[in-house]
């Protein structure tokens, strides 16, 4: 689904640079649902940003659904961001200004579809995330965890091939985050859809396929699921994050 | 529902950010509608063409005001479009093409344009009327204002508004266009200053700067002091002053500002209230980074007030000036005798109670002492009107004293060319020394009949002395003839021009008259003023409204913090005090400096323009802060509202 090809990114002047990737190969197969964590600082937010064609890479290839997206025009890019992207942010990024459900339909609303079965999609995606009371409500008149789950049925509602989540439950208390994590799971698996997230979360992390971990702007090791329990990937994620000397958390 | 109706009722439930902003653009329309209206009305264009280059003046007003609103609009635009990066960020990331949300743009402000425009004219129609009573008022016309509806203003301001237009769609465009997704995700992270550690050299602009204003104000006082020492380097002071003061303020608000502050945060050693949370430390960053926008606004504040103020002071003069001119009604001349008779015959038959006041003075040449010029002292010859104090009431002199009169005593004091005290008189074996004793303001004779040379009146037997023994250093002994007419009008000011017409073509008449050149100034005056009252006015509400788009944006940053102080337990009312003291410091600061610079630059050139300096001065100051102090209130109440809502 996801090839990248030796990224780096750098920031600043000729004479003060900042090297944040530090030349990435990633490969994301399609239907595969991807953390990637590290440190504060060792580039996991950069590497989304590139990897979703919100920035551009300093040098390196990527290619989505094998088109490169460094080729394609700004018309093209959108068009793809259109069709085969959806984007869910620590901040929820909604309209004050819209409710809830139009929140939900404004991918849908830059293209021809039908309204009925716009709203049947609307339906059953907020039945599904257990917004359904509050569609008609305002956002400053939900919760964090409500917002949040806005933000999910947004990204997911045009059935998108590939979904990029920056720091999903950052925001949530940790009863909303299993319950937005598991929905997203659900959805991924039932729509057959591409995640990657990015997260500082062992318990996010922990419902994912496999985990990247970022040291330095590269890559550290990678850790997959398989078989194993949740509880048991659980561990191995924090055994992994005592070896990165990132966040510690005691069990 | 579809795209569009998603927008348009984002657009409308936003409304409430853009009121402002339209209410500024309602402004700008009414100001330019109105302006043009004035200038292009027949009625207008009658009275006020009667004066030379009125005409000039008020499209030259047109061309500031113009100015003004597009700079004005401009920077209100990117402020707005700026502030909606989030938004514009989610479009791109659902899939939204440049050009889409370009076409969204442009709907959206064609309904603000086309709404404001609207607007505007028919608010500038209503307030048109009012602007064109008090012109006439000021230039003491008295006509009732007839006012039609105008076709030629309308179009000036439709094209003003089409170019404004297309202005800002290049401008979003460009916005649009070249700012990249990433940038438009973090524009907010991004105009939070980094804070450095003030280091030596922010120690010493910040210093520079106060020293820079401070070396600025002592040279303005002085100009006039140099000036005469060094006449050609008025020029080059004068932009060495303006230099000094603007740079000077853009260090105090990048440096010394900040600098204090610190020192006094220091100070507190960790120990912050509330005001230190809310004020001090957003003003020390706030101020560093709006530097140039804040020194932008000061200078726009000191001309506005400057030049208003000298307008107000021509104005305020005018009739006293008029008055210490003319001594008399009116005041004849003929190229042969003044035909007085037939001029009494003609008063008395109209029933007019008048007066003559006819007299003699002598002009002779004179020796003067001279310091101040150049520094040479040495001996120039002048001539001097002499007048015998027997014709004129209340001067009495004795011995060979005199009283100069039509100098204005701060003239001399300004300027510093204190001119010699004495006058002399020599013919040979005759010399005659006369010390000046006093300098009055009002002239005894006519300016048509003194041609510029001092006037000093002497006792009567000195008068007669000069005369029988100057010989032929006497010039000319010159006639006054001049009328006091009781309830003089411009109906006698008429019955006299038309007595004063010569039937002969070889015999000239001519004649100043008080009332009309009093009439003439009030005109002159109160075209200026109302101008400049016009201008100053544009330009305050320009740089209210850019600071109070500043302070909307600052205070949509800054909620996040009233939410965590809030928290903390800090009441509305402490959080408010803070930001009120914020309020004070952001608006106060750029509006003192302004009015010191203004003071100054006024008390350097003023007597130029007039004899009275405190009273319009003060006005001018005070109707100022009042009118820019509704801003400041304005962003208080707006920043309730975000304290009220952060929790």
């Amino acid at each position: 689904m996801l090839t990248a090809k030796n990224i780096v990114k750098t920031y600043g002047t000729r004479q003060n640079k900042t090297e944040v990737l530090k030349g990435i190969d990633l490969k994301i197969e399609a239907g595969e649902f991807v953390s990637i964590m590290g440190a504060s600082g060792s580039g996991k937010t950069t590497l989304l940003n590139v990897l979703s064609s919100i920035d551009q890479p300093s040098s390196g290839e990527i290619i989505i659904d094998n088109q490169n997206i460094e080729q394609l025009s700004n018309r093209q890019l959108s068009e793809f961001r259109k069709n085969d992207l959806g984007f869910i942010f620590q901040e929820y990024n909604l309209l004050d200004t819209l409710t809830v459900k139009e929140n939900i339909l404004l991918p849908m609303s830059i293209r021809d579809v039908s309204k009925n079965e716009t709203n049947t999609l609307v339906d059953t995606l907020v039945k599904e995330l257990g917004i359904e009371e509050s569609v008609n409500k305002y956002p400053y008149q939900i919760s964090g965890g409500q917002k949040q789950r806005t933000s999910a049925a947004r990204a997911f509602i045009h059935e998108p091939k590939m979904i990029f989540a920056d720091e999903p439950t950052g925001a949530l208390d940790s009863k909303s985050a299993t319950d937005l994590l598991q929905k997203l799971r659900d959805l991924q698996q039932k729509n057959q859809a591409t995640i990657m997230m990015v997260t500082h979360d062992p318990t996010a992390a922990s419902y994912s396929d496999r985990i990247i971990f970022l040291k330095d702007g590269q890559v550290y090791s990678t850790l997959v699921r398989g078989e194993k329990k949740q509880d048991m990937y659980y561990r191995e994620i924090l055994d992994t994050q005592r070896v990165l000397g990132g966040v510690r958390h005691d069990v | 529902m579809t795209f569009n109706q998603i927008i348009l009722k984002n657009f409308f439930k936003n409304f409430s950010r853009y009121v402002l902003y339209f209410l500024s653009l309602i402004f700008s329309v009414t100001l330019f509608y109105s302006f043009i209206l004035l200038a292009t009305n027949e009625m207008t264009l009658v009275q006020v063409g009667e004066q030379d280059g009125g005409l000039d003046a008020l499209l030259a007003g047109a061309v500031v005001i113009l100015v003004i609103i597009v700079t004005f609009t401009m920077f209100a635009n990117s402020l707005f479009i700026k502030r909606r990066n989030k938004e514009f960020a989610l479009y791109k990331l659902i899939g939204m093409t440049d050009n889409k949300i370009l076409r969204m743009l442009f709907t959206e402000n064609v309904i603000i344009y086309f709404g404001s425009v609207v607007t505007g004219i028919l608010v500038g129609l209503l307030f048109s009327r009012l602007l064109n009573m008090i012109l006439f008022r000021l230039m003491g016309i008295e006509s009732v204002v007839d006012f039609q509806f105008s076709t030629t203003s309308l179009l000036y301001t439709f094209l003003l508004f089409v170019f404004i237009f297309i202005i800002l769609t290049i401008q979003n465009v460009y916005f649009i266009k070249k700012t990249k997704l990433i940038t438009l995700m973090n524009l907010g992270g991004i105009t939070e200053t980094k804070y450095k550690h003030p280091n030596v050299l922010t120690y010493i602009l910040g210093i520079v700067g106060f020293v820079m204003i401070v070396a600025g104000y002592f040279l303005s006082e002085n100009l006039y002091d140099i000036g005469f020492e060094y006449p050609v380097i008025l020029f080059p002071l004068m932009l060495i002053i303006l230099f000094l003061t603007i740079v000077g303020a853009y260090f105090i608000f990048k440096f010394t500002v900040a600098l204090i502050l610190n020192i006094y945060r220091k100070s507190k050693n960790g120990h912050v209230n509330v005001n230190d949370v809310v004020a001090t430390s957003t003003i020390m960053f706030k101020m560093k980074s709006n530097a140039f926008l804040l020194t932008l606004i000061t200078t726009i504040t000191a001309i506005s007030l400057t030049a208003m103020s000298l307008a107000y002071i021509s104005y305020y003069s005018a009739e006293r000036m008029v008055e210490s001119s003319h001594p008399y009604d009116y005041s004849l001349n003929a190229s042969g005798e003044v035909p007085v008779e037939k001029i009494s015959e003609a008063l008395d038959n109209a029933g007019y109670r008048y007066e003559w006041i006819t007299f003699d003075f002598v002009t002779i040449e004179s020796e003067q002492e001279n310091e101040s010029i150049n520094n040479e002292s040495g001996n120039f010859m002048t001539y001097v009107n002499i007048v015998s104090d027997s014709h004129l009431e209340g001067y009495d002199l004795e011995g060979d004293t005199g009283v100069v009169t039509g100098t204005a005593d701060i003239i001399e004091e300004v300027l510093n060319a204190t001119e010699s005290d004495f006058f002399s008189f020599s013919n040979g074996e005759y010399s005659k020394t006369i010390e000046i004793i006093e300098r009055h303001e009002d002239t005894v004779i006519p300016p048509m009949y003194a041609f510029g040379a001092n006037t000093v009146v002497v006792d009567d037997e000195v008068y007669e002395e000069l005369v029988a023994e100057m010989g032929d250093k006497v010039l000319s002994i010159e006639e006054v003839n001049s009328i006091d007419v009781e309830n003089n009008s411009m109906d006698v000011h008429a019955f006299l021009a038309e007595v004063m017409t010569s039937d002969d073509e070889d015999v000239w008449y001519g004649y100043t008259s008080k009332i009309e050149d009093s009439i003439y100034m009030m005109q002159i005056m109160g075209l200026t003023v109302f101008i400049m009252g016009f201008i100053g006015l544009a330009f305050l509400v320009a740089s209210g409204c850019i600071l109070y788009f500043k302070q909307i944006v600052e205070g949509d940053d800054e909620k996040g913090n009233f939410t965590i102080l809030r928290k903390l337990g800090f009441t509305e009312s402490e959080l408010l005090r803070g930001v009120a003291l914020k309020m004070l410091f952001s608006f106060g600061i750029p509006l003192i400096i302004g009015i010191l610079h203004s003071i100054f630059a006024v008390r350097a050139g003023w007597f130029l323009f007039g004899t009275e300096l405190i009273v319009p001065t003060v006005t001018v100051i005070v109707i100022y802060t009042f009118l820019y102090s509704i801003f400041g209130m304005l962003s208080l109440l707006y920043y309730r509202k975000i304290i009220k809502e952060s929790l």
